[in-house]
Parts: structure tokens; C-alpha cells; sequence
């Protein structure tokens, strides 16, 4: 009896390790808050603030494409937030955009961006901006000055570093890297009073990880085929979107190197300087010492750059004349 | 609902034969290289030949458990991003079960025997590490294909025994796969679902030598196995896509194929008996794994398979009246698509051994044990579909199990 009821025992054992892993579905986050990466996103306001993700989109600066637009920008006095369509704006803006689950479509649609911050999420760990060129780059401590949501669509969290008052312009010159933490461990955006992760949205999502995104091994599911483009002429999309994102990423990856673009007079000076094209009388000034910190790695002075919900990188100048660039 | 389709995701299958077909771990059918397919003497005929359950006398009950340990090694090509990389599956063996028993008796004067058991036909077993360089590919495969059978043999008139009878598949599977770039990301689904198809097989024994022929079908089996599905990837980039990687329920229609087992037993004098046997495995049916979300979700794997053939040999030696010592030899020759070869399927033709023995210690208890080995030829990746580079893979079964009856004399009549 007592090696009947081992054998069965042991017969129920084995079957029970034969089973396989259970899955369990969990209902989709009914909202998601995102930090807008370029400003084509769906959903954000008219494409006229150039963030430096855009200008790296664009293989900028060498590869030109740069609208005269931005350089009127730089010409007001710097980035971003001088420009007169940003004087509300005393600060950094991280621009944020939602999207809602809709269970008849069972996909994500755009909704009305957050209506608060929290901001006791805003700490040392999740928001972090750190001047590359000091000789031993420290964070400097940031805080939410304000939300500043012009519609439904999106919402700009404003910050600025901890004691400053002026525009972003009177910082010390240097350059300056800033980063916002996303996921679990990030800032959260308010829906009246559910709270939501504030996370990359998928430019950023995809180079944080900092993978080679030139090898297909290292690429996302590809989209499905919209009706109209031939298997070739999508595919063709999808690798240069790839391709694209990897000039991006190894733009925050690598030591930064601006350069500058000056006027004629400047460029005439001396020895002549190639104009850049398509900007008659502009050229690029030589770049400053490589080295530089990269950005991933200014961000990773505060939390780990994997988690970047938003990245920027600008310059403050001392010399109003010289019109700045960064790559990315 | 929409279907969408992705280039890449989550695939299934592996085993250790041609396409997710395990071997019969039964140790007498496992040392003889499968090739008992006219040699059947006990229960384990409701699997192998039903046509043979006519030969069972009394009550004959046959237990196995085994120990199945699959590895694979993955080498990146001679050159390009991959080149020098390398990884071996985890270490994780799964223990597939024979367990059979068959009831023999005379019906209108003639032989007349059913069985019933339950075994694992089919599987797949591939844990590669979470963060390994395809584990955009695979990560891990667990397919189970489980078998219950309810046959029954007829002897027909002498020397002609007739079998057949219904097979229950069930297969369970649990698939993950990672979603690249993101280290954290992944996919996970896990489904199951029956199907019921039939048995037919034949039996015939020469009147002048001592030679057996023996022929077995099985129908394909599809399954229709449902479940759920897991998807963990940063919030942003679910929106803009229509295939929205949220978690939703999951079908999966598996088809496990046709089978055709042949074989011939020949006794050359006492204690020697010679078996051969071939295999047609239907896996043209293999063409793509079709998973379908209820959300929207549709993801296609093509496979592209053909179908595989198995030619077997083996042979038992009575060394005395209760100790029968068992070899065999396998060549499989598999129905895969280099075009299509992946980490989830290392699949390749496979050159096997076999050994084995068995001790009748008891007038009606016989303790049986096998040792199986499959050393799977080098496969190459090619194609714009494959996972490149090449895959080294091999498999050890160790088998036991005990056979109780009323008759121990050989199992004829």
C-alpha cells in the first residue's frame, strides 16, 4: 500500500513538472504620460521649438538641414526658453502628451495631457542637470518651477536649477546636459488624482538602452505594413528609421562636441572658413575639445540613463554673436 | 478583428527528432532505437502498434519515467556583428512518461486485446539565457505535446492481426521572447488545447519464417490551444502602432502530423531478434506557427517545414531466460528549412544510439532501463530569415521503468 501511494506520489510529481509556466494577462494602463521626443509627435503642439532630439533627427549640425528659423532662435540669446514664444516659460520645458487605452480599438489614442505634477517625485533622482564642460561634472539640483499646459493636448513641465531666478541664459556658459527619470523610479504625472510614471516615448524608449541600433538583431518588432507601401519600400523606412535613431543614440553615447556657427564677418576672419550650406554667409567655427562628457554618462551621475524618460542638451554662451549648435 | 503581422516573434518548437517529435521513452522501444514497431510483446502496443495488443495475455502494465536532457550550442558566424559570440542553452531537463496498460483475452475465438496509456509524443525544451545575443529570437520554448490512447488488436485470422483506436493529444506550450533594444523587455504567452484522432495499424507474421511485418498510423492531431499572452515593453511604444504589445488572450492552431511507422522483426534463431523500421513524419504541415492575440495582435513564424523519415534498426539478445539486453541505431533525416532556422527550433538530421536491458527478477515484475543518445548534425543558418550562425546540438534519454503481467514468457500467446 505504502509503495502504491509513493509511486502515485512520485507519478503526480513528475506531471506536475511537466506542466508548463502559467501566463496571466494584466489589463493595459489605461493612460500613459509621455515625454514628448520630437515634435512631430501626435498630439503636441505645431513643430516650432526645435529640441535638440530634432536636430539630431536630422543628422545635424554637418549634415545641414537646419531650418533659418532655429539660428533666429539662437540669435534671440539662447535656448530655449528666451525665445519670445517661450517667455512664459522661465526654465527647461519637457513637453508631455498622453495617450488612453480605447477597448473597442484595443490601441493607445491621443487624451488630454496631465494635469499636475507630483512633485514630490521631482528629487535629485529623477531630474538631473549637470554642465559637461566643468572639469569634474556634478549634478546641479533642479525643481519644478510650473505646468504650464497651453491645451488639452500637451502640458510642459517647467524646471530650472534650485536658486536661480534669471532665464536660462544666465547661467555660467558652458554646456549643459538634462534629463528627466521615467518608469517606476520616476517623476509621475497626475490625471486629477491617478497617478502615472512619466516614461520615454519611443525615440527615446529605443536609444536609452544604448544598443546598436545599426544591427537588426537589436531592432523592435517592425510595424505592421500600412496598405500602399510595398514590402521593400516599408522595409526600406524601417531601416533608415533605425539607422536614424542609431546616429541619435551614439550622439548621447559619445563625448559631446558642439559647433559653432557664426556670421560672415567672423567666418572671414582669418583664415576662411567653408560656409555652410544651405545658409549663405554662415559657417561652422571649429569644434571644441572632444572629451566631453557624454550625456549618458552626465545622466548617469544621478540615475541610470536606461531610464531617461526626456533628454536635452543646449548650450549657454557668453558671446551673443556667436550663434550656437549641438549635436545631438 | 485586425491581424497584423510581425517579422519577428515569438516561435516555438524543439525536441530532439525531427521537428518537436520526443522519441517513445518506453526503455524496451527506447533501446531498440524505435525500431519494435513489429516486435511489440507488451501495453505499450496501444502506442506503437495497436495491431499487437492481440498478443497480450492477461493484465500487462508498463510504467516508464526518464530523464531527457537536450543541449544546444549556438556559435556566431565567421564574421559581421555576431562573429566570435557563442552561448549554450541552460541546463534543464524534462522527464516525458510512458505509462501503459493492456488487457488480453479471446473474443469469438480469436486473440483480442485493449490498451490504454499515456505518453509524450512531442515537445520542445530550449531555455537560453534571458540577455543572450538571439534572445530577440528565443529565450525559451517549453512545449509539451501529451498523448492518451484507448486502442484495441484483433487477430484477425492467424498469423493477421488488425488494431486501431482514438489518440487524445494535448499540447501545452510557454514561449518567451525578448523585445529588443530594451534589456527588460519581453514577451510571454502560454496556451493549451486538445485535439482527438485515430489509430489504425496491422500486424503480420509470416507462416514459414520468423518474420514480422508491422505498419502503424496515426492522424494528425490539430490543436486548437488557447491561452494568454504577456507583453513588457516601455510605455511609449505601445501608442502609434496598431499591434498594440498589451496583454491579450492568444490562439495558437498546432498541428501535430501524421505518422507512419514500419517495421519489420526477425527472428534469426533463439535468442537474437533483428528490427528495422522507417518513419514518415507528415511535417509539411509545419509551415508557419500562427499566433493570434484577441487584441489585435498576429504574429507569424514561418517554418516552411518538409516531411522527415527515420530509418531505424535495433536488436534484443536473451543472454538468459530473464536478462534481455537491447542496442539500436537511428538516422533521421529532418524536414528543416535552412532558410528558416532558429534558435527556437535547433533542429538538423540527427545520427542516434540506443542501449538497454531488462531483468525479469520476479515470475511476473521485469525492471527495463535505456540509455538514448542523439548527436544532431551541425546545423548552418542561411537566409535573410535566419538567426545567424551555426547549431551544435545533442541529447541524452535515461529511461526506466517496470513491466508487471501475467505472462512473462514473451508475451505471446
Amino acid at each position: 500500500m505504502l509503495v502504491r501511494r509513493s509511486v502515485l506520489l512520485a507519478l503526480a510529481g513528475v506531471l506536475a513538472a511537466a506542466g508548463c509556466k502559467d501566463v496571466e494577462q494584466r489589463d493595459p494602463a489605461p493612460v500613459l504620460a509621455l515625454a514628448a521626443f520630437d515634435r512631430g509627435q501626435p498630439g503636441v503642439r505645431a513643430a516650432t521649438i526645435p529640441l535638440p532630439n530634432d536636430l539630431a533627427l536630422r543628422g545635424a549640425p554637418y549634415a545641414g538641414g537646419l531650418s533659418a528659423t532655429f539660428f533666429d532662435y539662437i540669435d534671440d540669446g539662447g535656448w530655449p526658453e528666451s525665445f519670445a514664444e517661450w517667455a512664459p516659460f522661465p526654465g527647461i520645458a519637457v513637453p508631455v502628451w498622453a495617450q488612453a487605452f480605447d477597448e473597442e480599438t484595443g490601441a493607445y489614442a491621443a487624451s488630454a495631457a496631465p494635469t499636475a505634477i507630483d512633485t514630490d517625485t521631482i528629487t535629485a533622482d529623477t531630474a538631473v542637470l549637470v554642465r559637461v564642460t566643468d572639469e569634474t561634472p556634478a549634478p546641479i539640483p533642479v525643481a519644478m518651477v510650473q505646468l504650464v499646459r497651453p491645451s488639452d493636448a500637451v502640458a510642459y513641465i517647467i524646471l530650472r536649477p534650485v536658486g536661480e531666478t534669471g532665464p536660462l541664459t544666465s547661467l555660467p556658459p558652458g554646456r549643459y546636459v538634462f534629463a528627466v527619470r521615467g518608469g517606476p523610479n520616476g517623476v509621475r504625472a497626475l490625471f486629477e488624482d491617478v497617478s502615472v510614471p512619466l516614461q520615454a516615448d519611443r525615440g527615446i524608449a529605443l536609444i536609452a538602452p544604448n544598443r546598436d541600433l545599426s544591427q537588426p538583431e537589436n531592432w523592435p518588432p517592425r510595424p505592421p505594413r500600412p496598405e500602399g507601401v510595398t514590402e521593400e519600400e516599408f522595409q526600406a523606412q524601417f531601416e533608415a528609421q533605425m539607422n536614424q535613431l542609431n546616429t541619435l543614440r551614439l550622439g548621447y553615447a559619445s563625448p559631446l562636441e558642439w559647433s559653432r556657427v557664426a556670421d560672415e564677418a567672423t567666418c572671414r576672419a582669418g583664415v576662411p572658413l567653408p560656409l555652410t550650406e544651405p545658409y549663405p554667409g554662415r559657417c561652422w567655427l571649429a569644434g571644441p575639445p572632444a572629451a566631453i562628457m557624454p550625456a549618458f554618462d552626465a545622466v548617469d551621475l544621478a540615475f541610470p540613463h536606461e531610464e531617461i524618460a526626456s533628454i536635452q542638451t543646449f548650450e549657454v554662451v557668453a558671446d551673443a554673436a556667436v550663434r550656437e549648435e549641438v549635436t545631438p | 478583428m485586425k491581424k497584423l503581422m510581425l517579422a519577428v516573434l515569438l516561435a516555438p518548437a524543439v525536441a530532439l527528432a525531427s521537428g518537436y517529435d520526443v522519441p517513445n521513452v518506453n526503455p524496451r522501444d527506447l533501446s531498440m532505437a524505435g525500431s519494435a514497431v513489429a516486435a511489440q510483446v507488451d501495453a505499450v502496443a496501444a502506442f506503437q502498434n495497436p495491431a499487437a495488443l492481440s498478443r497480450v495475455q492477461g493484465v500487462d502494465v508498463n510504467v516508464a519515467l526518464s530523464g531527457l536532457f537536450l543541449g544546444t550550442e549556438w556559435n556566431g558566424p565567421s564574421s559581421g556583428p555576431l562573429a566570435g559570440q557563442s552561448e549554450s542553452t541552460k541546463f534543464s531537463p524534462v522527464p516525458p512518461v510512458s505509462i501503459f496498460a493492456a488487457y488480453g483475452w479471446e473474443l469469438a475465438g480469436r486473440p483480442f486485446g485493449v490498451g490504454v496509456g499515456f505518453n509524450v509524443p512531442g515537445g520542445g525544451n530550449v531555455f537560453w539565457e534571458d540577455d543572450w545575443e538571439g534572445r530577440g529570437r528565443i529565450i525559451t520554448v517549453d512545449r509539451k505535446i501529451y498523448a492518451g490512447y484507448l486502442t484495441a488488436g484483433y487477430e484477425l485470422i492467424p498469423n493477421l492481426r488488425l488494431g486501431g483506436g482514438l489518440v487524445y493529444y494535448y499540447g501545452t506550450e510557454y514561449l518567451k521572447q525578448g523585445i529588443q533594444p530594451f534589456p527588460e523587455g519581453y514577451g510571454e504567452l502560454s496556451t493549451r488545447g486538445g485535439a482527438l484522432s485515430f489509430d489504425l495499424s496491422a500486424e503480420y507474421t509470416l507462416p514459414t519464417i520468423p518474420l514480422t511485418i508491422g505498419a502503424d498510423y496515426k492522424y494528425q492531431g490539430k490543436m486548437n490551444l488557447e491561452g494568454d499572452g504577456k507583453f513588457v515593453v516601455p510605455g511609449g511604444t505601445l501608442p502609434g502602432s496598431p499591434t498594440p504589445n498589451v496583454d491579450q488572450g492568444v490562439e495558437h492552431e498546432l498541428t501535430y502530423p501524421s505518422v507512419l511507422n514500419v517495421g519489420l522483426a526477425y527472428r534469426l534463431n533463439d535468442p537474437w531478434l533483428v528490427t528495422f523500421g522507417f518513419t514518415w513524419i507528415d511535417y509539411s504541415v509545419y509551415t508557419a506557427d500562427v499566433f493570434e492575440g484577441d487584441r489585435g495582435a498576429r504574429i507569424e513564424v514561418p517554418r516552411n517545414y518538409g516531411d522527415s523519415y527515420v530509418f531505424r534498426v535495433g536488436a534484443e539478445y536473451a543472454l538468459r531466460e530473464n536478462l534481455r539486453l537491447r542496442a539500436g541505431l537511428l538516422r533521421d533525416i529532418s524536414g528543416i528549412d535552412r532558410d528558416y532556422a532558429s534558435p527556437t527550433l535547433p533542429d538538423s538530421n540527427v545520427w542516434a544510439g540506443s542501449l538497454g536491458a531488462s531483468w525479469g527478477f520476479r515470475q511476473n515484475l521485469a525492471v527495463n532501463a535505456a540509455l538514448f543518445y542523439a548527436n544532431f548534425d551541425e546545423l548552418k543558418a542561411t537566409g535573410p530569415e535566419a538567426f545567424p550562425g551555426s547549431y551544435e546540438t545533442n541529447v541524452w534519454i535515461v529511461s526506466a521503468g517496470v513491466t508487471w503481467r501475467a505472462d512473462l514468457d514473451g508475451g505471446g500467446r
